[in-house]
């Protein structure tokens, strides 16, 4: 029996996993805007689930927009990255230190 | 009666100012003149007053002046009790300070503090004379604390000499001492009574013996024993008791003539005089007077016996009044205050004396004071000579001489008592005699008489102001006892001050005459013992003077033990002192340094500057770490959600 | 019956891919992995019956989103990290504290579960057929303007991409178009009055 408890349940483990990915990892920028975009997936996740079980199209409205966001922004995110890398010649995260002090 | 005693308060507080601030330039002459006019109109206004006291009785004046605070219901002020007891003290204490005045013309001549010293023996008029004029024990506190303030000031006249100031710090915190156990008896006196004024306590306080200090079972004083106990502490201090009584010596560092005003007349008698002002208390706590009469007892006795080593021309004469101190004491101990007042009286007049002689014979030999380097003065010196054989004659107690009366009189009412310690005290003081008589001429004998040492030396008399003071005080030594020993001590001349017993009580002897009590006084052993002194001096000091080295080798451990002071001195220096300095020491490396400095003051900044370094850690610049923290507010968030929701089920 | 077996091997897939996203160490793994995750999240909103937007998941993110991602990786030729500094300092605090988050999501949803509705019955009659009609009924009346708003949004990320990114050849001549239509065709015209002869 499949109820919305399992989809938003599903929802959240997509959401942890995306937020531990953003702050374990070390090897470059990319792997946290693709984190980000995991995190969204998850919340688009529970926007289908709700409007699935409460019969009201509102929820998939908003992942239409969602969606539309999303995908600017990670074009944008790529566009900064690559400033970066022109920059630094390197995309790795321990260089990103200048906020420091 | 009040704008009398005003005047007579203030004049040598006007004398004192006056010569303080216009003394350096307008010369020494406007200094003696301006301050021993103060002095004079404080005089002639304690005859008149005790005048109008004699004729009148009811003119008692009994008034506050100005009322310094009030908190609530207590009020603190200042007043005048001007009685019998009072107007006698002030005419002592400015005759006394007059003839100081006029000998130290001539003796701090060519002293550059000349102005100071001026200045400071009118304030201590003035703050000796607020003391016995006061109403209520604040007062008295306050010119408690004034002449202890004047008296460091004049011990440590010459501030320059190293011995002159450990004296005055000696002389004012051994003071202190006394002054807190007076502290606390007033204290304890007001947390029970509720008022400081005289009058009101004295009505008061019969209730207090009934009352226990604690309410355990085991302490059975009772709070007037506990605060007469204490009040006598302060005089314990003031008037140099054991073993508060190690300041006097040294206070002979100070100028003689402040020697002969503070500590021999005037201050030390405070506490004597807060005694016989505080009888109605002490009337009502045997054990309280049996504690006074022990204490009284064995200062004199002792301190009479530290006389006989001494080799200082000060110092025999300070361990003197030590010893007749003592007496006082003893006398105020069996109750018998009026004969207590009466010796003080006629002590102040020989004793001043014979400092003052003291003093000529000092400034004669040109300021040395080592008897051993003197002898056969008697041809240079006249006057001195004449004026202090009259004050040893007074001094131990020669029939006809005021001493003798006031001596006398007080030996028999020790005689007579019967409270606890009375009888020790009866012995104290009749060996005492034999010891008097045997200090005092032996310091005759070795300063003025024995083989010349100075011939061919050009010593001569001091000047008139030195000598016309000691005249003036011969007199009333061998005088003042035949009008005044009646009334005073007999009689009802301090009815209304003094609450003690009936003179038949404490004497046993009805008096008639002056003469009468003469005759009486030679059935008692006091003068053959004073006798016995006196040619025990002859035959050791004239006939056989290297008997003398013979007896100190022979009892070189009392001797030894008596030239040290019984090491009261060593104690109070390496035992208290250094103790009490090890602790403030310790006060300051722990408390000052460590607690304060190091974990207050600087410990502030340190403890931010730590923190705050620890809290820059956050800001390490790696992303991760920023993003890690809103992750934990998140979670923290999330977690108060869940409280939330649960609260609301 | 038929739906859990989809659901639960859709979801393991998922949770596979998610964690592959954030585990592998070569970063064109790591994007691929991101692309089975999202189609096979299209894969169960096709089961709670959003079609539209399944698809509309698969062509943007996978076909778009994804591809841009790629080529980023490709152009920047970033290497595959080193076996040894894998995870940072943080890695084993922050597992803890994902951990703590995802507990506290689900009892979230567990305490709130007595509103949920959950019949199944009620959910197949209610939504329509055809989902992009009713979609598109919705946006072009409803929502309308944040439509339009979405629109340009997107066209912001065109150009903030564009420019931040682009980069100008030296010495290339290229026409400044604002300045060729500015100026004023009497300056540039000079009628000049000559007589035939002269210089």
């Amino acid at each position: 029996m499949i109820t919305l408890q399992s989809y938003l349940t599903l929802s959240a483990i997509l959401f942890a996993i995306g937020i531990i990915g953003i702050i374990i990892n070390r090897k470059n920028i990319i792997i946290i805007l693709m984190c980000a975009e995991l995190i969204l997936l998850a919340v688009n996740f529970n926007f289908v689930a709700f409007s699935y079980f409460n019969q009201d199209y509102t929820g998939q409205i908003f992942v239409f927009f969602i969606l539309t966001v999303a995908a600017a922004e990670a074009a944008i995110g790529l566009a900064i990255l690559v400033t970066l890398y022109r920059n630094n010649e390197s995309i790795d995260v321990q260089n990103l230190i200048t906020l420091k002090e | 009666m009040y704008e009398l005693s005003l005047m007579a308060l203030l004049a040598p507080l006007c004398g004192a100012l006056l010569a303080a601030f216009f003394g350096k330039s307008l010369g020494k002459w406007f200094t003696n003149t301006v301050t021993i006019i103060g002095i004079l109109v404080s005089l002639a206004l304690s005859t008149l007053l005790l005048q109008i006291l004699i004729h009148d009785p009811s003119q008692v004046l009994n008034q506050s002046i100005y009322t310094w605070m009030t908190i609530g219901e207590l009020k603190f002020e200042l007043g005048f009790l001007i009685d019998n007891l009072t107007a006698s003290m002030m005419f002592v204490v400015s005759f006394i300070s007059l003839m100081v005045h006029i000998y130290t013309i001539g003796y701090m001549k060519n002293d550059p503090g000349y102005h100071r010293f001026f200045t400071y023996i009118s304030l201590f008029t003035f703050s000796m004379l607020s003391l016995l004029m006061a109403n209520n024990f604040l007062q008295l506190f306050f010119g408690w604390e004034a002449v202890g303030v004047m008296s460091y000031l004049l011990i440590g006249f010459w501030y320059t000499k190293p011995s002159a100031i450990k004296a005055n710090f000696k002389a004012f915190i051994i003071n202190r001492v006394g002054d807190f156990s007076l502290l606390l008896g007033i204290a304890l006196l007001f947390v029970n009574l509720g008022t400081l004024d005289y009058i009101l306590i004295f009505n008061e306080a019969e209730t207090l013996s009934n009352i226990p200090i604690t309410n355990s079972s085991s302490s059975n004083i009772s709070t007037i024993t506990l605060s007469c106990l204490l009040l006598f502490g302060g005089a314990m201090g003031k008037s140099a008791q054991m073993p508060l009584h190690v300041w006097l010596p040294d206070s002979m560092e100070g100028p003689t003539p402040i020697s002969a005003l503070i500590h021999a007349a005037t201050m030390v008698t405070a506490g004597v005089f807060m005694l016989a002002r505080m009888s109605p208390l002490f009337e009502l706590s045997t054990s309280a007077l049996s504690f006074v009469l022990i204490i009284g007892a064995t200062t004199a006795l002792f301190t009479g016996f530290l006389g006989l080593v001494q080799t200082d021309i000060k110092r025999v004469i300070a361990y003197s009044t030590l010893s007749q101190l003592g007496y006082m004491i003893v006398a105020a101990g069996v109750s018998a205050y009026s004969a207590s007042l009466f010796h003080l009286m006629t002590h102040a007049f020989f004793k001043a004396l014979l400092f003052l002689t003291a003093g000529s014979v000092i400034v004669a030999l040109h300021h040395q004071q080592d008897i051993r380097k003197m002898g056969g003065l008697y041809r240079y010196l006249p006057y001195t000579y004449i004026t202090s054989v009259i004050g040893t004659l007074a001094l131990i107690g020669f029939p006809g001489f005021s001493g003798f009366f006031s001596k006398d009189a007080l030996i028999e009412a020790v005689h007579h008592s019967n409270i606890i310690g009375s009888d020790y005290a009866y012995i104290a003081v009749l060996i005492g005699v034999f010891v008097t008589a045997l200090y005092s001429f032996r310091l005759l004998f070795i300063v003025f008489h024995g083989e010349d040492k100075f011939k061919g030396q050009d010593i001569k008399e001091p000047s008139l102001s030195i000598v016309v003071p000691l005249i003036l005080l011969a007199i009333p030594s061998v005088l003042i006892a035949w009008p005044t020993i009646g009334p005073m001590v007999f009689g009802d001349f301090f009815i209304n001050s003094i609450t003690q017993p009936s003179a038949n009580d404490l004497f046993g002897f009805e008096f008639t005459t002056p003469i009468s009590f003469l005759i009486h006084a030679l059935e008692s052993p006091v003068v053959y013992i004073a006798l016995l002194g006196f040619i025990t001096a002859l035959y050791l000091y004239i006939i056989k003077p290297e008997l003398t080295q013979k007896i100190s080798n022979f009892f070189k451990p009392i001797h030894t033990i008596l030239l040290e002071k019984y090491y009261f001195d060593y104690l109070i220096e390496q035992g208290f002192g250094q103790l009490f300095k090890k602790i403030g020491n310790e006060f300051w490396r722990i408390g000052d340094i460590r607690i304060i400095d190091h974990g207050l003051v600087n410990g502030i900044g340190r403890n931010i500057q730590k923190f705050s370094s620890e809290l820059r850690k956050i800001q390490s610049g790696y992303i991760y770490h920023y993003a890690f923290i809103m992750i934990l507010s998140l979670s923290l968030f999330l977690g108060w959600i869940i409280y939330i929701s649960i609260e609301k089920t | 019956m038929i739906k859990e077996i989809i659901f639960y091997t859709f979801s393991s897939i998922l949770i596979c891919g998610s964690l592959g996203v954030v585990l592998f160490r070569n970063p064109v793994y790591s994007a691929i992995s991101l692309i089975l995750t999202f189609i096979t999240s299209a894969f169960l909103w096709f089961l709670l019956e959003s079609e539209f937007l399944a698809l509309i998941l698969i062509l943007v993110y996978v076909g778009a989103v994804m591809v841009l991602f790629l080529f980023v990786i490709m152009m920047l030729n970033i290497n595959k990290q080193k076996k040894t500094s894998r995870f940072n300092s943080i890695a084993p605090l922050s597992l803890l504290i994902g951990l703590v988050i995802l507990l506290e999501l689900i009892t979230l949803i567990w305490l709130q579960s007595t509103q949920f509705k959950e019949t199944e019955a009620i959910v197949s009659n209610a939504l329509s057929e055809n989902n992009t009609l009713e979609l598109g009924k919705l946006i072009f009346s409803q929502y309308l303007y944040p439509f339009e708003i979405a629109g340009f949004i997107l066209l912001l990320g065109i150009i903030i991409s564009i420019s931040l990114t682009l980069r100008t050849k030296k010495g290339k001549k290229t026409q400044i178009i604002s300045k060729q239509v500015d100026i004023d065709p009497s300056k540039r015209v000079q009628l000049v009055d000559l007589e035939r002869g002269k210089k």
